[in-house]
């Protein structure tokens, strides 16, 4: 190789660049660090892709070695627009993802019982013949037997086009134990199911989340909080830890769990009572007719609120004004500090910032509180009910919907709706699920509910992840119900475990991914990219598959659903294969680059003409920078006029349509797009719920609703505390951060916070093993006493407490226990632990250098499930029935599980919930506007016999 | 050009990112740090705060680890950046001392010491360092502090800033905005944790000695982070909730090499003197037998240098490219010159009781008084040298306090002479030789043990006025984990017991006495640098 010259790319005034300028980008030297002061030059393509550690889609850099095509690390990418060239810890710990000795590099196949940990190593086309066949047989019997169970899509389109070209509803996810809470408070006011704040340009950031360390959006997020704390604006935190975004907050609000609705609503009535919100705004886009016809009719329930309708024939704006005075004036401030436990003066600081933001209040809940409590959408109704009233939905520095800021271009074809309803996924007793019942499945499974033909799992590992886990390891086990179960996976995980195949996936940089994320005022789309392979073949090197630039005979996801079901139907009977056909090349099976290229070319407003100015066409702009920004601007989509170009009608309550569907709104005579709910307005009162049986004022409009984790149902004399779960590190993400050799190094436990006042009263000390008794079951872990946590509650993140079952294959021996599950054949399991982390040989040097050895407790399997009677959340906050010192038999991270508890915990739950063949007002299983991730055709929707 | 890190903590979130992006761009192995983020917890519920640093190498302008390093391995470059070169590296691990900061670590790989070079090999082509890159939060900002233009200098200036231990003399080119006394201090807690909030404490980590949840007054850290509740200074939280480990650079060898050069110095004085006063005969075994302890002591001395470098086939590199500031290259050249004049006056005087006549001839003429004289005031000084430069040594170890002593030097001296004055009243009991000088070598020997009883007590017992760490130094030798070896090892063996040499005179006692103090010895120089190792600097 010829000595490459060294180009300084400092600039001219002195300054330093923070990456090389990107027309360098194909020919990149540098300095090898290791070798350092020596000047050893090393020769990089720099290939963008997106990262795949969080939702968040950040950019990153490869430096991929121009002789090995070793990946060498992975720095941010400076074009994309959501993270801006930063990254957080994960970003980087990417390196060890794809480096990982422990990885699965060939597809394996079970050949002992399930979960026996006997494989035998296949060949692709073995596992695809096998596998496609059983999916042929399935889909030429029924609609509902194959199943698609996603933790962490990482796409926007690509499998759900995949799963409707199958024509099956066979879409299932994680989303129900995650956000399904705060999305259905979203989706009731304004038919979107995710908030998306701005957060740089706002005056009060007001978060029910950790956005400084966590979450959905973090990195994005932390950049643009800090970004607007530096000019002025107040961060307000509720949360009963202290988070390190609380820490970093101008008013930390400790609140109880499930307290959340009253603090809210407090400051909604400070607002409300001096008469500070915006009146244009709410006069404008609140369905407050609606609210005042419901009052009316009575089925706004207000009983005992001091109000009375003046005149019933006139709909007077003044008079919802006194309504709202009236209905609100109960949610006082003494009484938040009282519901809530905190000092009132907070409150007060608080509401005042929020009165006075100006519309530009931007807000955050996602899982946290909404998905912690019974009721928890109740929480994000009344969080943005903060944002209608301050008229910041949609403003700079507001709060937007996800969907103006998110772009999801169209592919070149879409497959038509399906005509099927799987009971499994979307059982009739929920009807108003924000997502599938996706935890309950091996309840559903046990009750007789149904079967699955193939049940394929994608960055999901439910054993671990989910609740109950248990009663997972109980159905995969059981071949009559799961008859064929595919694991892809990148790494081991205690799922794939029990699997029948397990097929190894590429992590983020191994793949092709189209991503978009409402991370800020603006629109954008990223392209995830396998950077090996455009890297080869930048350099004249040729691929038919992916595979080929990937480690062992890893592949990559998108490559594999076009293989598969292109066999699946390889006569194309089935109708599925002709949606797998090249745009370009007729009756031919398109490539990754032939489908990308397409949308790039035709779906991407904006990209063809900046690929141009290049001299690039859009896919090789793409593949160059990795990202492409739609719009930098907060937009108000509802404000919109609708287009000339159709005929309209419109009712007297303002309706507008087009062939009878409802397309807008009128207002001040013109037609306005509106919101997409069946007011088009934010709908303040929701004749839905009251249609659904679901009619009380707690459920019709922003109101609290008893959690069940209520002080009132925590025996705290008895030695119950309220333990609260679901929290993140910020190094830690759910299932995908083991091995991350990097990351496990800042971060491998969980033990138990607890505030030293409740650690006295037990004669618990620093490190004492403490034992935490919940519905179902116990589990041991370590103390970590602290001031930063609520008396009365006890938190450990659930994103630690990995095991193995045995060590060749499983989770690294570093970053997982080494266990033994035991049946009693009654229902109890014992997890024991034999052994913790250790070091360990590999070809990374660095296993042998493993000094840690508690990897925390799987804290999950002792949680009963929860689900929320209208959201159909998994309720994640449990009463700890007893907490105290361990035993001496106890051993960190033991756990144990009475499975026969947890099925009646989960029949008592069913029965909170209002079944669709009961409470249904027209006959469909769930409301029409009521989207699913995978919509089938709208007869579907109707309850069939 | 003047590089600097300015790290603001306003903005910082305490994320790792830059953590991780530097182990992804240095490919900094497990278990070992260039940076990290410490985290400390304050307050008592709901007035509970998290503060974050991230902590790293400094880039002094005046660069203790640099003074030290024998080979200029650490070396301060023109443009203000410390960087290091691995290849030259001896792995002695005196830059691990001398640094205040626990910045400087071994690399497992390449058993040569390491830190932030603030990616050199990156600005040199222009770049940013990658933590800087990183940071979600730009809340690390790199640049030319003389150019008044530039960021970093413009938020200096504009700024309240803060560095670590500015008391130090090392003048840090790394400024903290909002720098926070309880992230800034070491020592802010005391007690030793079980636990971090979500990592294991590394076990390779006996150098770490702070923190777990307390509830105490604040006292002098009351105006940083006040807990004001009812008007008044409440109980207060301060813990660290998450930090990294820092291993112990230097064990028992050093003790070892310490124990051996004093008893070769100290012999070798002890047979100067003894010959000058007339007890021991020039030509005599005796004075032969002392002069095989001599160069017998100091071989041990350098085997046991080069046992304790982590690269020890590079131990010529101390001599073929000496940094001259450094004491342990003076040391090393102060060593080879008198063990080679020992060896020469050895070879020479058993050549001579060979009658091998080359030897008898260069005998001849050094026994001449004029000859004799200056071969002593040579040798002898070289000597004196040879036992105290240790002490210097210490001194440039900028991060032991407690090594910092006042009296080392003079300890020292003393202690090679109660080593040398033990080795002969051992050879007087033992061979029956040296029988002349066995009174003046008690003489010593009790004279020794006075002067270095007085020095212990001052430095390290009656110490009450000295800084924090060399309290907590102290508090680990006296009441410690080291409290053994120091009132057993070297009050009662060290001190105590040899003194019986006055009381009774009984055959073989001399033995026992001459052994006690030099297994005392042994005792006190490997609690002393043990246990100043044991206070965190970071």
């Amino acid at each position: 190789m010829s000595d490459p010259e060294m180009i300084n790319v400092q600039h001219m005034d002195g300054r330093l660049s923070s990456y090389p300028p990107a027309d360098m980008w194909d020919d990149w030297t540098e300095y090898d660090s290791r070798e350092w002061p020596r000047k050893h030059k090393r020769n990089y393509s720099l290939v963008p892709t997106v990262c795949f550690n969080c939702e968040s889609g950040c950019g990153l850099l490869a430096y991929v070695d121009k002789e090995t095509y070793e990946v060498r690390k992975f720095e941010g990418n400076p074009a994309h627009p959501g993270s801006r060239g930063r990254n957080c810890a994960k970003g980087p710990a990417t390196h060890n993802q794809i480096n990982d000795p422990d990885r699965i590099l060939y597809p394996l196949k079970r050949i002992g019982d399930r979960g026996e940990g006997k494989w035998k190593r296949v060949s692709w086309d073995e596992a695809l013949t096998d596998i496609s066949e059983k999916m042929r047989a399935s889909r030429q019997v029924r609609r509902d037997g194959i199943m698609y169970h996603v933790g962490r899509p990482g796409d926007d389109h690509y499998a759900n086009r995949i799963i409707t070209a199958w024509g099956v509803d066979g879409h299932n996810s994680h989303t129900n134990i995650c956000s399904s809470g705060a999305r259905f408070g979203y989706y009731i006011w304004g038919g979107f199911d995710r908030p998306s704040p701005d957060h740089s340009n706002a005056n009060v950031i007001l978060l029910l989340s950790s956005h400084l360390e966590t979450g959905h959006y973090f990195n994005p997020h932390a950049q643009r909080i800090i970004e607007a704390q530096m000019k002025g604006a107040k961060i307000i935190t509720l949360d009963p830890r202290l988070s390190n975004t609380a820490s970093k907050s101008d008013v930390w609000l400790p609140t109880w769990p499930g307290s959340e609705q009253y603090v809210l609503l407090s400051i909604a009535n400070y607002i409300i009572q001096n008469e500070l919100y915006d009146k244009g705004f709410l006069y404008n886009w609140i369905n407050w007719k609606d609210t005042l016809r419901a009052v009316d009719a009575g089925t706004l329930p207000i009983e005992g609120v001091n109000f009375k309708r003046t005149d019933e024939d006139e709909l007077v704006f003044e008079e919802f004004e006194r309504l709202l005075k009236a209905l609100y004036s109960e949610f006082t401030f003494e009484r938040a500090a009282k519901e809530a436990h905190i000092p009132i003066n907070r409150i007060e600081e608080a509401a005042k910032y929020i009165a006075e933001s100006k519309g530009k209040l931007a807000s955050h809940t996602w899982r946290s509180a909404s998905i912690g409590n019974l009721g928890g959408w109740q929480v994000a109704r009344c969080l943005f009910f903060l944002n209608v009233l301050t008229g910041s939905v949609g403003t700079s520095g507001g709060v937007a919907a996800n969907i103006w800021n998110k772009f999801v271009p169209k592919p070149m074809s879409t497959p038509p709706r399906f005509n099927a309803w799987n009971e499994l996924q979307m059982p009739q007793e929920w009807p108003l699920s924000s997502y599938e019942m996706s935890y309950l499945l091996p309840h559903f499974l046990e009750e007789g509910r149904g079967d699955i033909d193939v049940y394929f799992t994608r960055v999901y590992n439910p054993v671990w992840t989910n609740p109950d886990g248990f009663m997972w390891i109980k159905a995969l086990q059981d071949t009559d119900k799961i008859k064929c179960y595919v694991a892809l996976t990148p790494t081991w995980n205690e799922t794939a475990m029990y699997a029948d195949y397990v097929l190894p996936m590429g992590h983020a940089s191994e793949r092709h991914d189209l991503v978009s994320q409402e991370t800020h005022a603006g629109k954008w789309i990223a392209f995830r990219q396998p950077v090996r392979r455009v890297a080869m073949e930048k350099d004249g090197i040729e691929f038919n598959s992916t595979m080929e630039a990937n480690p062992g005979e890893v592949w990559e996801e998108n490559e594999f659903w076009v293989e598969l079901s292109v066999r699946m139907d390889h006569d194309g009977e089935l109708g599925i294969k002709k949606w797998f056909e090249s745009p370009y090349r007729k009756g031919e099976i398109y490539t990754q680059d032939e489908y990308y290229r397409w949308i790039f070319e035709n779906s991407v407003p904006g990209l063809p003409e900046a690929a141009d100015k290049e001299g690039l066409t859009p896919l090789e702009f793409m593949k160059k920078y990795g990202a492409f920004e739609i719009m930098a601007e907060a937009v108000k989509p509802f404000e919109d006029l609708l287009p000339n170009d159709q005929e309209y009608t419109s009712n007297d309550d303002g309706l507008v349509f087009v062939d009878g569907r409802v397309v807008g709104v009128e207002m001040d005579g013109k037609y306005r797009k509106g919101f997409e709910t069946p007011s088009r307005k934010l709908e303040f009162f929701s004749k839905t719920m009251v249609d659904w049986g679901w009619d009380e004022l707690c459920h019709v409009v922003p109101w609290p609703l008893k959690s069940h984790v209520h002080k009132d149902n925590i025996k705290i004399d008895d030695g119950a505390m309220l333990l609260l779960p679901n929290f993140r590190l910020p190094t830690l993400i759910h299932t995908r951060s083991a091995n991350a050799k990097w990351l496990y190094e800042i971060s491998h436990k969980n033990p138990i916070w607890m505030n030293p006042k409740d650690a006295n009263s037990r004669n618990i000390v620093d490190g004492d093993l403490v034992r935490v008794d919940t519905e179902i079951g116990y589990f041991i872990d370590g103390a970590w006493l602290t001031e930063a946590v609520k008396p009365g509650v006890i938190a450990l993140s659930h994103h630690l407490g990995r095991w193995r079952q045995d060590d060749s294959h499983g989770v690294s021996a570093g970053m997982s226990n080494l266990v033994e599950i035991d049946h009693d054949g009654d229902g109890g399991y014992k997890l024991s632990v034999i052994k913790g982390a250790s070091s360990w040989e590999s070809q990374d040097p660095d296993t042998r250098r493993i000094w840690w050895q508690n990897v925390g407790v799987p804290q999950n399997l002792t949680h009963a499930v929860h689900p929320d009677p209208i959201s159909g959340g998994h309720c994640w906050h449990q009463i700890a029935l007893n907490v105290s010192k361990a035993k001496a038999s106890d051993r960190a991270g033991d756990v144990y599980v009475d499975t026969k508890r947890s099925v009646k915990i989960y029949k008592d739950w069913m029965e909170l919930a209002k079944p669709a063949v009961k409470y249904s007002p027209d006959g469909t299983r769930r409301p029409l506007w009521f989207n699913r991730p995978l919509r089938p055709v709208d007869d579907a929707y109707i309850i069939r016999e | 050009m003047n590089y600097g890190f300015v790290i603001d903590n306003r903005l910082c979130i305490g994320c790792h990112a830059c953590s991780t992006a530097c182990k992804a761009e240095n490919e900094v192995p497990l278990g070992v740090n260039r940076t990290w983020v410490k985290y400390v917890e304050t307050g008592v519920y709901p007035d509970t705060h998290r503060h974050f640093q991230v902590t790293r190498c400094n880039h002094c302008a005046n660069p203790p680890c640099v003074d030290i390093c024998p080979v200029t391995a650490m070396f301060q470059r023109a443009d203000g950046i410390v960087d290091f070169d691995g290849d030259l590296c001896i792995g002695c691990k005196a830059c691990i001392q001398a640094c205040p900061y626990d910045a400087i670590y071994i690399d497992p790989e390449s058993l040569t010491a390491a830190k932030c070079h603030y990616c050199a090999h990156r600005t040199e082509i222009g770049l940013e360092p990658a933590c800087v890159v990183v940071c979600p939060e730009q809340a690390i900002i790199s640049g030319d502090m003389d150019d008044p233009q530039s960021k970093i200098r413009q938020l200096i200036d504009n700024n309240k800033v803060k560095v670590r231990k500015p008391e130090s003399g090392t003048k840090p080119n790394l400024f903290y905005i909002e720098g926070s006394k309880v992230t800034l201090d070491p020592l802010i807690a005391s007690e030793l944790p079980t636990t971090y909030m979500w990592s294991d404490v590394q076990k390779t980590t006996p150098q770490r000695q702070p923190v777990r949840t307390q509830r105490n007054d604040l006292k002098n850290y009351s105006d940083e982070d006040p807990v004001q509740i009812g008007g008044k200074v409440a109980e207060h939280m301060v813990q660290v909730s998450y930090d990294v480990g820092h291993k112990k650079a230097w064990h028992w060898p050093v003790a070892a090499y310490m124990t051996s050069k004093a008893i070769a110095t100290g012999t070798y004085l002890m047979l100067w003197c003894s010959i000058v006063l007339g007890f021991i005969d020039i030509g005599g075994s005796g004075a032969r037998i002392l002069e095989v302890i001599v160069l017998g002591g100091m071989i041990l001395t350098g085997i046991l240098l080069c046992v304790d470098l982590e690269r020890p086939e590079r131990f010529l590199s101390v001599l073929l490219r000496p940094q001259w500031r450094s004491w342990l290259a003076r040391g090393a050249y102060l060593i080879v010159i008198f063990g080679g004049m020992v060896m020469l006056m050895l070879t020479v005087n058993l050549g001579s009781m060979l009658n091998v006549s080359l030897f008898l001839n260069i005998q001849r003429y050094l026994s001449q008084s004029t000859i004799f004289l200056l071969w002593g005031s040579i040798s002898v000084p070289l000597a004196i040298g040879v036992a105290v430069y240790t002490a210097y040594l210490f001194r440039q170890a900028k991060g032991r306090e407690m090594w910092q002593a006042k009296y080392l030097p003079l300890h020292m001296g003393i202690q090679a002479l109660i080593s040398g004055s033990s080795i002969c009243i051992i050879m007087a009991t033992v061979f029956g030789m040296l029988a002349k000088s066995y009174e003046f070598s008690v003489n010593v020997l009790v004279f020794g043990l006075v002067i270095s009883g007085m020095i212990i007590g001052i430095e390290h017992v009656a110490n009450k006025s000295r800084s924090g760490p060399v309290k907590i130094a102290n508090q680990h030798l006296i009441s410690g984990k080291y409290k053994y070896w120091f009132w057993i090892g070297v009050v009662i063996i060290g001190h105590v017991f040899p003194m019986m040499v006055l009381l009774i005179d009984i055959s073989f006692m001399g033995l026992l006495c001459g052994l006690s103090a030099l297994c005392g010895l042994y005792s006190y120089e490997y609690s002393l640098v043990m246990s100043a190792q044991d206070v965190p600097n970071s």
